[in-house]
């Protein structure tokens, strides 16, 4: 086993629009699979784009950013990452 | 591994109590079961009964098997809860085969249970099912079922042009299903128009090509071939029962399923029949695209053709090989730990003659096919079951 920092940029494979979610989340929300050079598939939600405008496309180069998923029942911000459209 | 038959089977209505205790519930489905058997409670010598998320839902994370049969006297002996996402019941029903197959018992029960409405919403429901997929990576960061589906959905149709008018017609086609069956919660034919423009759930994916989140139980109790003819003159064989787990490879394409086409393949082996040998199929619709998606998966039609078979009529009640003639989850409901055990109910009534309605002619040989769980991008558990007169 291997312990490797993974690349913060991929290519989207697959994503939806959530318009139906559990608690803690503000649908509607894009997500998807973001698939990483080094052969592993993340699932993430997508920032940066307008979940309902149709601004994503399977291929799509895609890059990490960390940010608040939701706040947990404390009203703590919950950090993790996300993948939104590589900007450069 | 002895001949095993299934002797008794017994469901309640599929629809929305949130009020209705689940020991009542699941009374219901097993004394339906052991009337049909001609049984007494007393015979049971050992049960499984499968469920997935009551322990969200209601709380009661342990021991709901014993719980529910106490109510009908079956105490005392081995009873195990069985846990597979949305093949619970199917994998409750593949244990109680099992144990009647290995002789050690000759007659053994299967319950699956659920109740989904209780939580009070659907976002909690939601939560509860998002369970099922792998929680540290994906649920808990916002992946929901439905979401996962949807991009199966859009993948399929990249790969192989589906249409989202192929998607309507599973939704179609079995909510004119389930209006010929008593126990569906869903009562309503709908026509493509409707289904597309029903209320989007995840991006295609809209509320009608959605199985409604329910409530329900159904039961079945199987017998060894030798002992099930002082309780029957009508035994339907188990010809094969399959349970299987995925290879989890990352980077695999998620609008086919690995593990389904693997599942089925043993399962026809086993049973000593292939895809044609089928006169009808129950297959675990959860969403309209994994109707198309598993008759792909499971052989039944080429890979990439399951949206033109539902397209060209031939998966209807009178078509080529009729595919979920009791209206499948889409109609039925997905009471998720019940699910696998009803469409063990809907083939024994088929091979029976008993279907009424619903009945396909001349039925001889079904199979019954639930998937559950969502781990990298395939299913947690597949189960396929064949069943024979």
């Amino acid at each position: 086993m291997v312990q490797l920092a993974l690349s913060r940029r991929g290519v989207l494979y697959a994503f939806t629009t959530i318009f139906v979610a559990s608690p803690g989340f503000e649908p509607p929300y894009a997500a998807g699979f973001i698939d990483l050079p080094e052969g592993i598939r993340v699932f993430s939600t997508i920032t940066g784009i307008d979940p309902q405008a149709a601004g994503l496309r399977e291929g799509m180069e895609m890059e990490l950013v960390t940010y608040k998923i939701k706040e947990d029942a404390e009203g703590n911000d919950i950090i993790g990452y996300k993948f939104r459209p590589a900007t450069s | 591994m002895r001949e095993v038959v299934v002797i008794g089977v017994g469901m309640t209505k599929f629809g929305r109590f949130p009020e209705l205790s689940p020991r009542l519930m699941g009374r219901e489905a097993v004394w339906k079961a052991i009337v049909d058997a001609g049984v007494s409670p007393k015979d049971v010598e050992v049960a499984y009964c499968g469920n997935a998320v009551m322990g969200s839902i209601t709380g009661q994370t342990c021991c709901l098997g014993q719980i529910v049969l106490k109510e009908v006297g079956i105490k005392g002996i081995p009873i195990t809860n069985i846990e597979n996402a949305c093949a619970s019941g199917s994998s409750a029903f593949r244990e109680a085969w099992i144990a009647v197959a290995s002789g050690i018992y000759d007659l053994a029960l299967a319950l699956g249970i659920e109740n989904l409405t209780a939580s009070g919403s659907v976002e909690k429901t939601t939560e509860a099912l998002a369970g099922a997929s792998d929680m540290e990576i994906e649920g808990r960061l916002g992946l929901t079922m439905p979401s996962i589906w949807a991009m199966r959905a859009k993948r399929h149709m990249t790969r192989y042009g589906t249409t989202l008018k192929q998607l309507a017609m599973v939704a179609v086609k079995n909510l004119k299903n389930g209006c010929l069956n008593p126990n569906s919660q869903r009562q309503k034919r709908v026509t493509v128009e409707e289904v597309l423009s029903s209320r989007m759930i995840a991006e295609p994916l809209t509320l009608l090509q959605c199985s409604p989140i329910s409530d329900g139980a159904a039961a079945a109790i199987l017998c060894s071939k030798q002992k099930a003819a002082r309780y029957t003159a009508k035994p339907v064989s188990v010809a094969a029962s399959v349970l299987a787990t995925g290879t989890y490879e990352h980077k695999r394409e998620i609008s086919t399923s690995e593990i389904e086409q693997r599942a089925s393949s043993q399962a026809f082996e086993a049973a000593g029949v292939g895809p044609g040998d089928l006169d009808l199929a129950e297959v675990h619709d959860c969403f309209s695209i994994a109707e198309i998606m598993r008759i792909e998966n499971l052989g039944l039609c080429k890979p990439g053709e399951g949206g033109k078979w539902v397209e060209e009529g031939f998966t209807e009640i009178g078509g080529k090989l009729p595919v979920n003639p009791s209206g499948g989850l889409l109609s039925k409901g997905h009471p998720v730990g019940a699910t696998g055990v009803a469409q063990i109910a809907e083939l024994v009534w088929h091979l029976r003659g008993v279907a009424g309605e619903r009945q396909v002619k001349g039925a001889k040989v079904g199979l019954a096919h639930c998937s559950g769980g969502n781990i990298a991008g395939d299913t947690g558990a597949t189960t396929v079951n064949i069943l024979k007169v």
